[in-house]
């Protein structure tokens, strides 16, 4: 049953267009739509290609990489062929998006997770930074500081200035722009976590206001923002001192040219990513629209969702040593990992 | 009869056999270095009342084992109490009331402090994974209970959760006061809204 699968979806994707002509003309599409977030795109293209070389006689997907919003709000946008079918993301939907969602008429929505990523502070090999705590990246970086009764714009040159236990170095940055989801992450665990506790943040009511205060950056050269997959390069040709915002999966890539620093007391491992011990950790998550998959009439928008999310959560690719792990995601524990390929085989949709 | 006797025998076995054990381990003590214990306390039904009073008022944060913890970690605090949970989850102790009797009262009122952007949440959702990796007892998984239900309640579009009061005693319960979120002010909100107004009329 299993080796005459590909053959089985291939023979269905090649008859799709005489199917649609069967139908009146109706657009059916022959290749998947998959959107991805920035920080996600090793692992989508990975999923893309491996399918494709799985399935050899289908259309291969078509990959669009954006943001986690922008692809998430893609997803959202509506039910049809010129929306996607399937979405890759850092970060989960949220019950708000998830309304947008059924506003436009997604409302069968199948949700597994692939995987643990992990957001790191990163240095050359070579240089010293024993540990930083969110706290003191959030005052290395914010625009401004609270003091006493009024926020000050933050005018720290070197780290020692933070605490002693930090290098005499100066404060410098080379961290992703706004388009990434590894920025939002860095925003939200870590700016947001720095300046969590700050007891002038936490008297403020509105969130947006809040939000504000903790992740405008300062703007004196001491912060360099671009494009995520630039991170890495640019960290190796700053000067000493200069810390790198970059993913798990990034670090690996490095070679051992960049080192993580351990970030409140915990160094970045698989086995801390696993345990849920180091604290910037997130779940990467495939969405897929149930809606696009022919129902029990043959009326559907393409082939292959179930199969493209039954791959992504099998052994072969989530587990121990799988394909997932070359591209720096940690597995689920293999409960989970169960329940994911339980969700993908029965296709069960997301409530939330 | 034997049967009886039987039973009898086994019964008496029973109950001597751990005595024996004991006496074995006191003929062994000066070598096994047991470690020194104390004697358990006898306490009056009053001051088991007092006792269960105070451990409950610890479990929410508010008894002096608590409030030491807190107080030795300044604003950073982050110990597993209900009071630290509810903190991140925007709320904030407004008054206790406590009261001492034949049926003793405990009721604790929280007000919302601050409004939650998406990486709070997420951050409380993950605070309330470890702590219940970490605590699981009946009390630490009502507090978790308390804490979702003003996140579940908070994701009613358009209303908010303004104040929870949780009475822990002589009845458990806990009150959820949800308002609409653009609720018209209240007598006193409108006064310091026409006092503002009237400083910038008299700025400009």
């Amino acid at each position: 049953m299993i080796a005459f699968r590909p053959v089985f979806l291939a023979t269905a994707l090649l008859l799709v267009p005489l199917v649609a002509k069967a139908q009146g003309g109706s657009a059916l599409r022959d290749r998947l739509h998959v959107v991805s977030s920035g920080s996600s795109h090793a692992v989508s293209e990975a999923l893309v290609e491996a399918f494709t070389h799985r399935y050899s006689n289908v259309v291969p997907p078509r990959l669009e990489i954006t943001g986690s919003a922008a692809a998430l709000e893609q997803f959202c946008a509506g039910v049809g062929v010129d929306t996607p079918d399937l979405a890759i993301t850092s970060r989960r939907i949220t019950r708000t998006m998830a309304d947008t969602c059924a506003a436009n008429g997604v409302t069968d929505i199948v949700e597994v997770e692939l995987g643990l990523g992990a957001l790191v502070i990163a240095m050359r090999s070579g240089e010293g930074m024993p540990n930083l705590t969110d706290r003191q990246i959030y005052s290395a970086l914010a625009a401004e500081y609270a003091a006493e009764n009024e926020f000050r714009p933050n005018t720290l040159s070197t780290w020692s200035q933070i605490s002693m236990s930090l290098p005499a170095l100066p404060i410098r940055a080379v961290i992703p722009d706004r388009r990434s989801g590894t920025r939002a992450l860095f925003n939200d665990f870590i700016l947001q976590g720095g300046c969590r506790y700050v007891k002038a943040v936490r008297l403020i009511f509105s969130a947006a206001f809040r939000v504000a205060k903790c992740i405008t950056l300062r703007d004196d050269g001491r912060i360099r923002q671009l494009a995520s997959e630039a991170v890495p390069g640019a960290l190796m040709e700053s000067p000493a001192g200069t810390i790198g915002v970059i993913s798990y999966a990034q670090l690996l890539e490095s070679g051992g040219n960049l080192v993580p620093v351990a970030l409140n007391g915990v160094l970045p491992t698989a086995a801390s990513i696993a345990n849920d011990d180091y604290d910037v950790v997130r779940t990467i998550y495939l969405y897929a629209k149930r809606q696009h998959s022919r129902n029990a009439q043959g009326v559907g928008v393409v082939r292959g969702i179930r199969d493209f999310t039954a791959d992504a959560v099998s052994e072969a690719a989530g587990g121990p040593g799988g394909l997932l792990t070359q591209h720096g995601l940690v597995p689920l524990a293999p409960v989970a990992r169960a329940q994911q390929r339980e969700i993908a085989a029965r296709q069960t949709l997301l409530n939330r | 009869m034997t049967h009886r006797f039987i039973l009898a025998a086994l019964l008496v076995f029973a109950v001597m056999a751990p005595l024996g054990s004991l006496a074995r381990a006191q003929n062994a003590a000066p070598s096994a270095q047991v470690p020194l214990q104390d004697l358990p306390v006898i306490e009056t039904r009053t001051e088991q009342l007092l006792r269960w009073f105070s451990d409950l008022k610890d479990s929410v944060g508010l008894g002096r084992r608590a409030l030491s913890i807190a107080r030795s970690h300044g604003d950073n605090a982050r110990t597993d109490d209900f009071n630290w949970l509810m903190g991140i989850a925007g709320f904030k102790m407004k008054n206790i009331e406590s009261t001492l009797g034949l049926l003793p009262g405990l009721t604790l009122e929280f007000g919302q402090a601050r409004e939650l952007s998406e990486a709070d949440r997420e951050y409380l959702e993950r605070a309330l994974r470890r702590h219940a990796r970490r605590q699981p007892g009946p009390i630490s998984a009502l507090q978790r209970i308390i804490i979702s239900g003003i996140l579940e309640a908070n994701e009613i579009q358009g209303f908010n959760v303004e104040k929870l009061t949780v009475t822990l005693l002589p009845l458990p319960y806990v009150k959820f006061t949800i308002a609409p979120s653009d609720a018209p002010l209240g007598p006193e909100a409108s006064r310091v809204l026409q006092a503002i107004e009237r400083l910038n009329q008299r700025l400009r």
